[in-house]
């Protein structure tokens, strides 16, 4: 059902509501504080402070005009894609520290995980064929030159890599696109296990009062969240949201509360630690970011939609809902929800 | 004094007896009371005595505390800058190996952990040592504490980074880099106190640089007090003897003349000894201090640039803030932050300039050539990195596989660094404790000499004294 809901409003997007984020740039005032389960430090965005206006499913909506072009297909000239189809590869930004997403479990250039897949499965749309990948392992933010610095650079075609699509991030002073969610994470809290060896069925308000110390990668969603239900010195801030799990097993922290993408990670990394059953906070619908183009067309998230769709809907060995039960190790309960309106992140 | 009172009655006694025919025992039979004159040389002879033996002390002293700052320089702060140092290199390179053995896939390659872990031993004996040697001296016991207590929790989050690696779980990094950080920890500031192990090992470096330094100042005091009672006394000899002279109108007074003999000898010993003691804690300074430091410094900075290229690897794109501490940053302004490689180069170029003698000019030059390849094999990596060629990147920084052994590696280029580093700290070493021996050895005798030299004067103004005094009788 909500499978057809989601083509529909593809479709209906793809009839030009893609301007609506591009007109709504660059406004003054508050301080950005990004999302994300891969929250970024305070120096991600350099010199960036705007209100981000709310922005809802034509931000990401845009579509290809008819049916994807096979591998021999022409495609616009100019574009990015016939960028990519004249090099023979795509060049796919990834993280390589989120396990069962982004990982390397044995230092071999070997990428595992759902997002290494999700961006296979686009380099497979392209090509029609494997191998014509070639992954990049890029910084989110970096300190100096800010959020996918490598992206804007133009160094990679795309980033997939546990990215909340925030209206901020689509309208901030280096705009992102954003394809339709391939995931929607949750906020969720992670404990040790009960005595009983169950997961405990904790939620982040049951911890007021416990002087219990809340950790979340710096400057992000969940960070201000803990400070709003314990207050400001309930939230221990780190790095990098992994941090969290060392700090947790070190009992520096006694819970984890970031995305579930993130947690189920670390939960595979340590048996004595679970998400905890209480109901999850905000939806965090995780997109695929194309650079945004100066110059010239990007007709790489058009593109990317409409393969995500037929992924999405694909039941077979390499479509979506087998990527995603070989990685994350359960079949899916729902599939990716495109929201009435995204995070505002600003 | 009571040598002062004693020596005349005995010199005058044996004087006495074989030159003139009066017998001089104290306590002999009444004579009439001293003309004027006769009184005035008892006096003088009682002062000259006194003064001949107080520049011998005040010499004795002189050289005393010359003598116990050479000591200091080649004991004490000598031994505790060696400590300070051997912690700060032994703990710099146990981090290096950490992250460079988590790079390896699959079990520790077995000398790595040995290096490893005689790293961790060799830092732990010099802790015991300098903690011995410190005595009450509160900075250095200070620093010593900070880093005894953090080195078991450095050692504990590296050993869970090890344990994470080896099932392929991505939190080791993590680990790896809290241990990381807390081993190199952030330097003082004016405001705040460092953090970290090796902020602490910095400061017991730099407090007992200080406490050498000033060990040195004091090998090198000049002996005030004793020239000064020198010039009077030679002043005062001058003068009595012209008088003396004029008087008798005998040309030489010999006890008089032997005083001032001695005096000269004395001064001209001290001076003597005192130029090449100078001489010898200036070259202490030069070669020991002031070269073995660059190298020290040169040292651990190859080592956290070692461990910058090994984070930035493991760190798969999160740790890239270490590349960057490793090349510097050049703001939009223009404004250059060197980099940890540049800090190297330019200590290198340093240690050249500061060395004393060929070899250690040779050494410290192979050291830069060296230093110059590993740079440009890091380039090399990190352009392999950026260009999706990881294990290349990897096989350079490990010298392995296609850079292995006699290939031009960043791992060859490195350890030839360390042992280029290594032998040219054993030479200056060697020069300098050689130079601090022999300036606390050019003193050897110089106290029992002014001592001997002292009393000698002491006696010869009292017999030369004596035997104008004994005229009158």
């Amino acid at each position: 059902m909500r499978l057809r809901t989601w083509g529909v409003v593809a479709v209906v997007a793809a009839v030009g509501l893609t301007a609506a984020c591009s007109s709504s740039k660059r406004a003054s005032g508050a301080v950005n504080v990004p999302r994300a389960g891969q929250g970024i430090g305070s120096g991600g965005v350099p010199g960036a402070k705007f209100t981000p206006k709310p922005c809802g499913p034509e931000a990401t909506a845009a579509a290809w005009n008819g049916p994807l072009p096979g591998p021999h297909d022409a495609v616009p000239a100019g574009g990015t894609l016939d960028k990519i189809r004249q090099r023979g590869f795509l060049i796919a930004g990834i993280d390589l520290n989120t396990e069962l997403f982004g990982y390397d479990p044995k230092h071999d250039n070997n990428p595992q995980g759902f997002d290494v897949d999700i961006a296979r499965a686009v380099a497979r749309a392209i090509f029609g064929s494997d191998g014509h990948i070639q992954f990049r392992v890029i910084t989110l933010a970096d300190p100096k030159t800010g959020e996918y610095a490598q992206l804007h650079a133009g160094n990679v075609d795309l980033a997939v890599m546990t990215t909340t699509i925030t209206c901020a991030r689509m309208q901030g002073p280096t705009p992102m696109n954003f394809s339709n969610p391939y995931y929607t994470a949750e906020l969720k809290l992670l404990m040790a296990r009960g005595d009983d060896g169950q997961p405990q069925n904790t939620s982040l308000a049951a911890l007021k009062g416990t002087g219990t110390k809340v950790c979340a990668t710096l400057n992000s969603t969940p960070v201000a969240e803990i400070k709003k239900t314990l207050g400001d010195a309930a939230a221990f801030q780190v790095p990098n949201a992994l941090d969290c799990l060392a700090d947790l097993q070190q009992a520096e922290v006694g819970a984890v509360y970031t995305d579930d993408a993130l947690l189920r990670g670390m939960q595979s990394q340590d048996p004595h630690v679970a998400i905890t059953g209480a109901p999850a906070g905000e939806s965090q619908p995780y997109g695929i970011v194309t650079n945004h183009p100066d110059s010239g067309t990007n007709d790489l998230t058009p593109f990317v939609n409409t393969a995500l769709t037929n992924l999405i809907q694909d039941t077979g060995p390499t479509g979506w809902r087998t990527l995603f039960a070989n990685d994350l190790g359960s079949a899916p309960t729902k599939l990716p929800v495109i929201p009435d309106h995204y995070p505002l992140g600003g | 004094m009571t040598i002062a009172a004693n020596a005349p009655t005995q010199v005058v006694a044996t004087q006495g007896g074989s030159g003139a025919a009066v017998p001089g025992a104290p306590g002999g039979p009444a004579r009439p009371p001293g003309t004027r004159t006769d009184r005035r040389l008892v006096r003088l002879r009682a002062a000259l005595a006194a003064g001949a033996l107080l520049f011998g002390a005040a010499g004795i002293i002189g050289t005393q505390i010359r003598a116990d700052g050479a000591d200091d320089a080649k004991a004490h702060s000598g031994v505790m800058i060696q400590q300070a140092e051997q912690i700060y290199h032994s703990l710099s390179d146990a981090d290096a190996t950490a992250t460079t053995i988590y790079l390896h896939v699959g079990e520790a390659p077995a000398d790595l952990l040995k290096a490893y872990n005689d790293d961790l031993q060799n830092a732990q004996t010099a802790i015991l040592a300098a903690t011995k040697e410190a005595g009450d001296d509160s900075a250095a016991l200070k620093a010593l504490n900070q880093i005894a207590t953090q080195l078991p929790q450095y050692v504990k989050l590296n050993a869970t980074a090890a344990a994470n690696n080896l099932l392929g779980y991505p939190v080791g990094f993590r680990y790896l880099l809290q241990a990381s950080n807390l081993m190199q920890g952030t330097n003082a500031t004016a405001t705040a106190p460092p953090t970290g192990i090796l902020p602490w090992a910095q400061v017991l470096t730099d407090t007992e640089a200080k406490n050498l330094s000033s060990a040195e100042d004091t090998a090198k005091q000049f002996p005030l007090l004793m020239i000064a009672v020198g010039l009077l006394m030679l002043a005062a000899l001058v003068v009595v003897q012209v008088r003396e002279t004029r008087r008798t109108n005998r040309m030489f007074n010999v006890g008089l003349l032997g005083a001032t003999a001695a005096l000269v000898v004395a001064f001209a010993w001290t001076g003597v000894d005192v130029a090449v003691q100078n001489g010898h804690e200036d070259n202490a300074r030069k070669r020991g201090s002031d070269q073995v430091s660059a190298l020290a410094t040169a040292r651990i900075l190859s080592l956290q640039a070692r461990t910058d290229e090994m984070l930035t690897l493991v760190g798969r794109g999160t740790a890239d803030d270490k590349e960057t501490d490793y090349a510097g940053t050049t703001a939009a302004n223009g404004a250059h932050v060197p980099g940890t490689e540049e800090l190297l180069a330019a200590e290198l170029r340093d240690a050249s300039r500061l060395a004393t003698d060929t070899t250690g000019r040779q050494l410290a030059n192979t050291a830069a050539s060296d230093e110059s390849a590993w740079h440009t094999q890091h380039q090399g990596l990190r352009a392999a990195d950026q260009k999706n060629e990881y294990e290349k990147a990897v096989d350079s920084a490990l010298g392995q596989h296609d850079f292995a052994a006699s290939k031009p590696s960043a791992a060859k280029s490195f350890t030839a660094l360390q042992a280029d580093l290594d032998q040219a700290i054993k030479h200056a070493e060697t020069s300098f404790q050689s130079e601090a021996s022999a300036g606390s050895d050019a003193l050897a005798g110089l106290e029992i000499g002014l001592g001997v030299l002292a009393l000698a004067m002491a006696a010869a103004v009292v017999r030369g004294l004596g035997r104008r005094i004994a005229e009158y009788q």
